[in-house]
C-alpha cells in the first residue's frame, strides 16, 4: 500500500503549476511521480478487485488527480493537463510492465526501465495483473507507435481515450478540439488499431 | 503509408461511415476510380469499425487486475472443446465469447457456435450467468429461438455451451438491406414478437433484446440469440436459489433498455415489450425514438425515463395507428404498455387487417404519466450510476465517488420508495388508523390492538431507520408513531394496554420527527398541528405518569401551536384543538400547582377559554357529537379547576355544577349511542366519580353513594373488556367516592367490600402499570380499609382483644396508605380533595397507634 506520508504531496502540485506556467523542466520533474502513483494505483486496485469496481478501475487518472494534486490550489485548466501526462504515464507503465513479463518469460532478466529508479516501496516486478492480461499492452503500444507516425494527434487521442480513459469531453479538452472532432477521429483510429491489432502484424 | 495518404483515406472513411451500405458502394466506387488500394484500405477500416467489441473501447485500467481474455482468443483457435474445434472467433464481450467450431469426429459438419466463459473475467459472476443461460436454453424449443445442443466444462473446468450456429443479419441491417416494405417488417416483428412470447410463457425474460440480438436467416427466418442476461421469473424447482443476481455490471444496451432497467427497477416480461417498442420504432423509422444519442448518463434517463418520444410520423408518413401500437409499448411505465408481447404483437395484426387497434383507445391519458416524477431525484441519480455503469460512459472518479454515495442512498430510498413507501402508507393508512379506529371504541378490542401496536412499531422503526430526508414519510411515520402511542396508553380518553412509558417512547419519537419538518417548513399546517397534538399527548401521558413540570412545559407548547394554528386556519378542527389544548393545559397547570409567573387562577383561565370556545363550536353544531363530547371534557376539566387549592363551598358549588353540566352532556351522548360507544360511557363514569367525590366533599354521603352506583352498571358494560388497564383504574376510581360514603354512612360491611376488592385489583395493576394514579387510588382503599377497621374497632364485639385485633389491622393499613401515598407527594402536589385521605392518613395512624397503646396498657 501506498504510504501517504512519503508521497510528495505539495510537490506534485506545485510541479503541475509550474509546468502550467510555462516551464518545461518541472514536467520532467513531474513525470516520475506520476508514473509511479498510477503504478501503485494500478496495484493497490489489483489487491481490492472483487468484480464490481469496473468504474473504479478504468478511472485510474482520475483517481491520481484526486490523490496526488491539491485540488484547491490547480484550476481546469492544469487538471486537464494533468490528464494528459497520466494517460501518458498510464500507458508507460502498462507497457513497460508487459514488456518486463514478455523479458522475463523469454528469460532475458528484468529489463531495466527508465524510470524504474523511482520505484522504491514494491518491488518492479509485482504483479499488475489478476493474471497474465490477455491483451498485449505491448503490441498496442506498437501499433500505436505506428499510428502516431502517420497522425501524431489521433496517437495522442487513442492514448487519452484508451490508457487514460478519459471520457470524449475530457479528451477534447486536453487536445483542444471539440468533441465532435473526437468522436470523430476516434472512430477512425479505433477501426484502424482494430485492424492492426486484431490482424496480428501489421504492415 | 504516408501522412497524406492516411488523411485521404480517413477523409473517404468519414465520409463512407455517413453513408448506408448501398450508397456507400457507389461512393466508394466513384471516389477510389482507379485507386484499389485506398479502396481496399478504407473498407478494411470499415470493415473493423463494423466490430461491435473493439479492444479499445473498454479503458486500459480496465484491464487491469481483472486479466479479460481478449487476444487469448487466438489461442482457442484450433483448440479442441468436448467433441469440438474451435474454428474462429465470432464475438466477445464480458459475458463470455463466442466461437464457431465445428465437430472433430465428423459425424456431421453442420457447424456451431461455442459460449465460453472468459477466463478470470468476473469468473464467479460469469460462470453463474452462462450455468443460468444455459437452464434457460434447456427450456426453450423454438425454431425461432438459437437452440442449445450442448454444453460441458472445458479440461481447464470452464463449462461452456453448445449452439446452434446462425448464418444471419442483424433485423435492421436486413430490413434496410432488402429495403422491405412496411408490410413485410412488421410480419418479420410479429415473428420477433412469437419467439419473445414462446420464451415470455416459459418465464424467461429476455431483457437484452436489440436488432444484434435478433437475426434474420437468409431464408428469412427469425433467430432470438443470446440469452446472456436473460431471467427465469420464477425460481424453478432445482433452482438452489442462488441464481444470479443481476448487478449494475450486467451487459445493457442502453439504447434498447426499459426505464425500469435503466433505473435497476424490477424487470418483468413488461421489460421486453418495451426493447420491442424500440426495435418496432426503429424498423418503421430507420431510427432511434430518442432524439440524443445516449452518450452520457444524463442524456440516457432523459430520453429513456423522462422525454416521450415522438410518434414515429413525425419522421415520416406513417399511419396514425402505427404511432398509438409503438408508443403504447413505449410507455414508461410498465403497467401502462402492452400487458404483453401477444398484445402487442395482436395489435399490429390489427393494424395490418384494417381493424381498430387496442392502442388508439389509450391516447389521452398517454401524456399524463411520467415514469420519473420530478422529485425523485435519488432514483435519478441511481439510474445514472447505472447508466455510467453500463453504457461505458466513464464518469471521472470523482463522479463516480458521489455518484456511489447517491446510489447507495438512492438504492436505499428507492427501494423504500419502490417497496416500503407504499407499506407505510398502507399501515399507516390501513393498518393502523383504520383498523384501529374502527375497533378503539369497541369493547373487547384491546388484544386486537397490542397485535396492532407490536407489528406497528416493528415496521415504524424500520421506516424510520431509512426515512432519510424525506419529509413526506417522516411525516406519515410521526402520525403511525403517535397512533401507535394512543394505543400503547393515552392518558385519558381510550382503553389502553398499560405501557404509558413505552406509548411516551412513540410520542417522543413523533416529535423528533416533526419539530425539524416544522422549522424547515413553517408553512406546513399538516405537519405543524401533528406536532402540536404530539405535544398535546406528550404532555397528558406525563401528566398522568406524574411528572407535572414536564408536563406544563408540553402542554403550553401544545397551546402555542395551537394559537398560532387557529390563527392561520380558524376553521372549526383547529378551534376544537385549541380549546384541547386550552383544556390540557388548565388542568396540568393546576395539576402542577404553579405556573412559571406564578398566576394560581391560570388552570381556570385556560379551562374557561377552552368552554368559551366549545360553546360557540357546539351552538353552530348542535349535531356534532365529537364536539359535545370535547364541550363535555372540557366542562369536567374547568370543574375540577374552578375547585382551587382549597375549595371554599362556594367554589364547590360552581364546581358541582359544571360536573353536571358535562354528565348531562355525556349522558345525551350515551343514549344517543345505545350504549356502544365506550368512549362515552367512560367518560360519564367519570362524570359520576366527580360529582360523587364533590359531594362527599359537601357531606352529601348520600347524593355521593347514589352517582357513584348509577356509574357501577355503566362500567360493567366497559368490563366486557377483560384485560383493560383503563377500567379496572376507573372502577378503583369510582370505589373511592362510593366507599367513603358508605363509610359515612356508617354502612362499614359494604364499604370493606369495595375497598378490599379494589385493593386486590390495584395491587395487580401496578405490576403492569405502576402510574401514580394507581398508587394513590391503592392509598385511598387502604385508607377506605383503616377506617372501616378504625370504626369497627369503636362498637367490636369480644373486648379489649376484639378492638385491638381491629385497631392494629387499622395501624397497619394506615401506614400502608401513608406509604402509598408517599410515593405519590415526592412527585406530586395533591389538591386539597385528594389530600384528605393523605391527611385523614396520618391521623388515623397517629389515633389508632394511641389507641392501642392506651388499651395495651389496660
Amino acid at each position: 500500500m501506498n504510504n501517504e506520508n512519503n508521497r510528495p504531496a505539495g510537490k506534485v502540485t506545485q510541479l503541475l503549476l509550474r509546468w502550467s506556467a510555462g516551464d518545461e523542466a518541472a514536467l520532467t520533474a513531474l513525470l516520475p511521480l506520476v508514473y509511479e502513483e498510477l503504478r501503485s494505483l494500478a496495484r493497490r486496485h489489483l489487491r481490492h478487485e472483487r468484480g464490481s469496481h469496473t468504474l473504479q478501475r478504468t478511472a485510474l487518472v482520475h483517481e491520481a488527480f484526486l490523490r496526488i494534486v491539491d485540488q484547491k490550489q490547480v484550476g481546469w485548466e492544469s487538471r486537464t493537463q494533468f490528464y494528459g501526462i497520466a494517460s501518458q504515464m498510464m500507458r508507460r507503465v502498462l507497457v513497460d510492465y508487459a514488456r518486463r513479463r514478455s523479458a522475463a518469460k523469454r528469460g532475458d532478466g528484468a529489463q531495466h526501465v527508465d524510470l524504474a529508479a523511482i520505484v522504491e516501496d514494491e518491488s518492479e516486478d509485482a504483479p499488475l495483473f489478476a493474471q497474465e492480461p490477455a491483451i498485449d499492452f505491448a503490441a498496442i503500444d506498437e501499433a500505436l507507435k505506428r499510428l502516431e507516425a502517420l497522425d501524431p494527434q489521433q496517437g495522442r487521442l487513442v492514448e487519452l481515450r484508451f490508457f487514460g480513459g478519459l471520457s470524449i469531453k475530457e479528451t477534447a479538452d486536453v487536445i483542444g478540439v471539440s468533441p465532435a472532432t473526437v468522436k470523430r477521429e476516434w472512430a477512425i483510429a479505433r477501426a484502424w488499431l482494430q485492424r492492426e491489432i486484431t490482424t496480428g502484424e501489421g504492415a | 503509408m504516408t501522412p497524406d495518404r492516411w488523411q485521404r483515406v480517413k477523409d473517404v472513411f468519414s465520409a463512407a461511415c455517413e453513408l448506408d451500405a448501398s450508397e456507400r458502394n457507389r461512393y466508394l466506387d466513384e471516389t477510389c476510380a482507379g485507386d484499389a488500394a485506398l479502396r481496399a484500405e478504407v473498407v478494411s477500416l470499415l470493415d473493423a469499425h463494423n466490430q461491435t467489441d473493439a479492444v479499445i473501447d473498454r479503458p486500459a485500467a480496465a484491464y487491469v487486475g481483472g486479466g479479460e481474455v481478449f487476444a487469448g482468443s487466438d489461442r482457442r483457435i484450433g483448440q479442441r472443446i468436448g467433441a469440438y474445434e474451435i474454428v474462429a472467433l465470432i464475438g466477445h464481450g464480458g459475458m463470455g465469447e463466442v466461437y464457431r467450431a465445428r465437430r472433430v469426429d465428423a459425424q456431421y459438419d453442420k457447424e456451431v457456435a461455442i459460449k465460453l466463459v472468459p477466463a478470470g473475467y468476473h469468473r464467479d459472476f460469469v460462470l453463474q450467468r452462462l450455468r443460468a443461460e444455459r437452464q434457460i436454453l434447456a427450456n426453450l424449443d423454438h425454431p425461432d429461438i438459437a437452440r442449445l445442443i450442448d454444453g460441458g466444462a472445458t479440461d481447464e473446468g470452464l463449462p461452456y455451451l453448445v449452439m446452434e450456429l446462425v448464418a444471419g443479419e442483424p433485423l435492421d441491417r436486413y430490413c434496410e438491406q432488402r429495403k422491405l416494405t412496411m408490410r413485410e417488417r412488421l410480419q418479420l416483428f410479429r415473428e420477433v414478437c412469437a419467439a419473445v412470447s414462446y420464451a415470455h410463457q416459459r418465464l424467461v425474460v429476455h431483457r437484452d433484446l436489440k436488432p444484434g440480438n435478433i437475426l434474420v436467416t437468409a431464408e428469412g427466418r427469425v433467430k432470438l440469440l443470446d440469452f446472456g442476461i436473460a431471467k427465469l421469473l420464477q425460481p424453478s424447482a432445482n433452482d438452489t436459489g442462488a441464481a444470479p443476481t443481476i448487478t449494475l455490471m450486467q451487459a445493457l444496451t442502453p439504447g434498447f433498455a426499459s426505464p425500469e432497467q435503466i433505473l435497476g427497477g424490477t424487470i418483468t416480461t413488461a421489460s421486453d415489450v418495451y426493447s420491442l417498442g424500440v426495435v418496432l420504432y426503429l424498423l418503421l423509422t430507420g431510427r432511434s425514438p430518442y432524439r440524443t444519442s445516449l452518450d452520457s448518463a444524463q442524456d440516457a434517463i432523459r430520453e429513456v425515463c423522462d422525454n416521450d418520444p415522438p410518434p414515429p410520423s413525425s419522421h415520416l408518413s406513417l399511419d396514425r395507428d402505427l404511432d398509438a401500437i409503438t408508443l403504447r409499448a413505449l410507455r414508461k411505465e410498465p403497467d401502462k404498455r402492452y400487458r404483453s408481447v401477444d398484445e402487442l404483437s395482436e395489435d399490429v395484426r390489427r393494424h395490418l387487417e384494417g381493424l381498430p387497434v387496442l392502442a388508439r383507445g389509450d391516447q389521452f391519458s398517454y401524456r399524463a404519466g411520467k415514469f420519473v416524477r420530478r422529485h425523485r431525484i435519488e432514483i435519478i441519480a441511481a439510474g445514472v450510476l447505472a447508466v455510467t455503469l453500463l453504457g461505458g460512459v466513464f464518469a471521472s472518479l470523482r463522479e463516480a465517488r458521489i455518484a456511489e454515495q447517491q446510489r447507495v442512498v438512492a438504492e436505499q430510498q428507492s427501494e423504500r420508495a419502490e417497496r416500503h413507501f407504499s407499506s407505510v402508507r398502507k399501515l399507516a393508512d390501513t393498518f393502523v388508523f383504520q383498523v384501529h379506529d374502527a375497533i378503539k371504541d369497541l369493547p373487547g378490542s384491546t388484544a386486537a390492538r397490542e397485535l396492532l401496536v407490536t407489528t406497528a412499531l416493528e415496521y415504524l422503526n424500520t421506516l424510520a431507520a431509512e426515512a432519510g430526508n424525506d419529509r413526506e414519510l417522516q411525516q406519515d411515520l410521526a402520525a403511525a408513531y403517535e397512533k401507535v402511542g394512543d394505543i400503547q396508553g393515552q392518558a385519558y380518553g381510550q382503553a389502553n394496554v398499560g405501557a404509558p412509558r413505552l406509548a411516551l417512547d412513540s410520542y417522543a419519537k413523533a416529535i423528533a420527527l416533526l419539530e425539524p419538518i416544522v422549522a424547515a417548513d413553517p408553512g406546513n399546517i399538516g405537519a405543524r398541528s401533528s406536532l402540536a397534538q404530539g405535544y398535546l399527548r406528550r404532555s397528558r401521558l406525563l401528566f398522568v405518569l406524574g411528572e407535572p413540570e414536564q408536563a406544563v412545559v408540553a402542554s403550553q407548547s401544545a397551546v402555542s401551536a395551537y394559537e398560532a394554528l387557529a390563527q392561520a386556519q380558524p376553521d372549526i378542527v383547529m378551534r376544537a384543538s385549541l380549546a384541547d389544548a386550552y383544556s390540557s393545559h388548565a388542568y396540568t397547570v393546576d395539576e402542577a400547582g404553579n405556573i412559571p409567573g406564578g398566576q394560581n387562577d391560570a388552570g381556570v383561565v385556560y379551562a374557561r377559554k377552552a368552554v368559551a370556545i366549545l360553546e360557540d363550536l357546539a351552538r353552530e353544531r348542535p349535531d356534532d357529537v365529537n364536539l359535545a363530547y370535547k364541550l363535555a371534557k372540557a366542562y369536567s376539566s374547568l370543574a375540577i379547576t374552578v375547585l382551587g387549592d382549597v375549595p371554599r363551598p362556594e367554589t364547590m358549588q360552581e364546581s358541582l355544577e359544571f360536573h353536571r353540566k358535562a354528565l348531562a352532556v355525556d349522558a345525551r351522548l350515551v343514549a344517543s349511542s345505545s350504549g356502544m360507544n365506550s368512549k362515552y360511557v367512560r367518560a360519564l363514569v367519570l362524570d359520576r366519580m366527580n360529582v360523587a367525590l364533590i359531594l362527599n366533599e359537601m357531606a352529601d354521603y348520600r347524593g355521593a353513594v347514589e352517582n357513584a352506583r348509577a356509574a357501577q352498571p355503566l362500567l360493567a358494560r366497559l368490563r366486557t373488556d377483560a384485560n383493560n388497564t383503563q377500567v379496572r383504574v376507573d372502577s378503583a376510581n369510582l370505589a373511592w367516592p362510593l366507599g367513603r360514603g358508605l363509610l359515612e354512612l356508617g354502612e362499614l360491611e359494604e364499604a370493606r367490600k369495595v375497598f378490599e376488592q379494589h385493593a386486590a385489583v390495584l395491587a395487580e395493576l401496578s405490576a403492569a402499570s405502576d402510574t401514580l394514579k394507581v398508587q394513590y387510588l391503592r392509598g385511598t382503599m387502604a385508607y377506605g380499609l383503616a377506617e372501616v377497621h378504625a370504626r369497627l374497632a369503636s362498637t367490636a364485639a369480644g373486648g379489649a382483644n376484639g378492638r385491638l385485633k381491629h385497631l392494629r389491622l387499622a395501624s397497619d393499613l394506615y401506614s400502608e396508605a401513608i406509604t402509598h401515598f408517599e410515593r405519590v407527594t415526592a412527585s406530586v402536589t395533591l389538591d386539597h380533595m385528594d389530600r384528605h385521605p393523605v391527611e385523614a392518613s396520618i391521623s388515623g395512624l397517629a389515633r389508632s397507634k394511641a389507641e392501642i397503646e392506651k388499651l395495651q396498657r389496660i
